[in-house]
């Protein structure tokens, strides 16, 4: 999907028009809740995100500058946001143990099971990082911004993304091997599928 | 240019990144050099495999048609709120306004003698604060007072505007109007009259005031 196209629907958008903004909602939604979700590791907050994010495209749509960036990546700038104030409201800094509301992938098999049960550590190992080293890898892993538009979404220099997501990912795989290292006991059946 | 560290070229190379030519020269002379770097690009390869894997995963829930209904409520609150704070002033609306109270005007002027209309010149002045609000009480012409010297001007409150405020405040802005805009009949009338509008905090013109009746009669007799 060009950017060209959400930068069109957002102008339409401004200009009043509804069907615009529900499109841009459509096309960008799934983008604004992987971010929402993979930073907070929970699905309603994701989702509360999401709206939120599109509520605020209504007030703040004549903010966007599109030589700061693409429309998706303001969106996730405004998500970052978001995020950032529900985590503080809620104290979600910790990543919290995953819940029943947290499904991942159905159990076809022993296969699939093992796959979802790697993907939910995985997915836990990055929620347990700190915010700026977890909103380094969700935004240049998961969502594969470049280098420059993470920065620009951040508000950092580039050099700064690169190192955070150089350390990121050495944290990561560290706390990786360190579960299974200990062993860690393995995760609920409702923790890895549904 | 400042080098970057080895590491970093590592993860720029498990995750796909182009380099320069001198970084990857330092990188295959550092690799062929140390199996731990070696392996530390295997494990980075394999996290890069496993966060694609992640991205895959983190799907979305299917649209709801609930959330698309509300922000499109939420739409449209917005663009009531927008239309509120930006004032407009309606040409169509206007214009029948003004079109109403001329053709008011004129009857009720037409009607009276000269020496009457003598005496409604001399009523011409700045609007005050009494006018308005007396027009605002009435729902209709605010009358001059006795006290020439200090005669309020004759503002008429307009038809399908929201009526005056006492609590209101309104700007007050001398416009020009072609007596062609007001010809129910047809005819082409080339004069224009001076006339004084208040108009209110949410845009729309409340009130109107002709400075100038005798281009306005003059005007319509000679059309006569």
């Amino acid at each position: 999907m060009p950017d060209s196209d959400d930068a069109k629907l957002l102008r339409d958008v401004l200009a009043g028009d509804e069907r615009a903004f529900v499109e841009l909602y459509r096309r960008r939604r799934p983008d604004v809740y992987r971010f929402a979700f993979a930073m907070s590791r929970s699905r309603a907050l994701a989702q509360d995100v999401t709206q939120d994010v599109f509520l605020r495209v209504l007030e703040d749509a004549a903010g966007f500058d599109s030589r700061k960036g693409s429309v998706r990546a303001w969106l996730l700038g405004c998500a970052r946001h978001v995020v950032l104030d529900r985590l503080r409201a809620e104290s979600r800094f910790v990543a919290e143990p995953a819940t029943a509301e947290e499904p991942w992938a159905p159990c076809a098999g022993e296969e699939t099971v093992v796959a979802a049960e790697r993907l939910a550590r995985l997915h836990a190992a990055m929620a347990s990082l700190p915010f700026e080293y977890r909103e380094a890898l969700a935004l240049c892993e998961i969502e594969e911004l470049s280098y420059a538009e993470a920065a620009a979404v951040i508000g950092c220099p580039i050099g700064t993304v690169r190192s955070r997501l150089h350390r990121a990912r050495a944290l990561l795989a560290a706390r990786l091997a360190e579960a299974e290292d200990a062993g860690t006991e393995p995760l609920r059946c409702n923790e890895v599928c549904s | 240019m400042t080098r970057r560290p080895i590491e970093e070229l590592i993860v720029g190379a498990a995750r796909g990144e182009p380099m320069e030519l001198d970084e990857r020269e330092r990188l295959a002379d550092a690799l062929a050099s140390s199996p731990q770097l070696e392996e530390n690009l295997r494990a980075q390869r394999a996290l890069t495999a496993e966060l694609a894997a992640l991205r895959a995963a983190l799907q979305p829930p299917p649209p709801s048609a609930a959330d698309e209904v509300r922000l499109r409520e939420a739409f449209r609150a917005a663009a009531l709120r927008r239309g509120a704070a930006r004032p407009r002033v309606r040409p169509r609306a206007l214009a029948a306004s003004f079109a109403a109270v001329v053709a008011l005007v004129v009857a009720v002027t037409l009607g009276r003698s000269p020496g009457d209309r003598d005496a409604a010149d001399t009523s011409v002045a700045a609007p005050t604060a009494d006018a308005t609000r007396a027009a605002a009480r009435a729902g209709a012409p605010a009358e001059p007072t006795s006290d020439a010297a200090a005669a309020p001007a004759v503002f008429y409150a307009l038809p399908y505007a929201p009526g005056l405020s006492l609590a209101g405040s309104y700007s007050l802005v001398r416009v020009r109007i072609p007596l062609a805009s007001f010809a129910a009949d047809g005819g082409v009338v080339e004069a224009s009259v001076e006339a004084d509008v208040l108009i209110g905090d949410d845009g729309i013109p409340s009130a109107i005031h002709f400075g100038d009746h005798g281009t306005l009669l003059v005007s319509r007799n000679s059309d006569r």
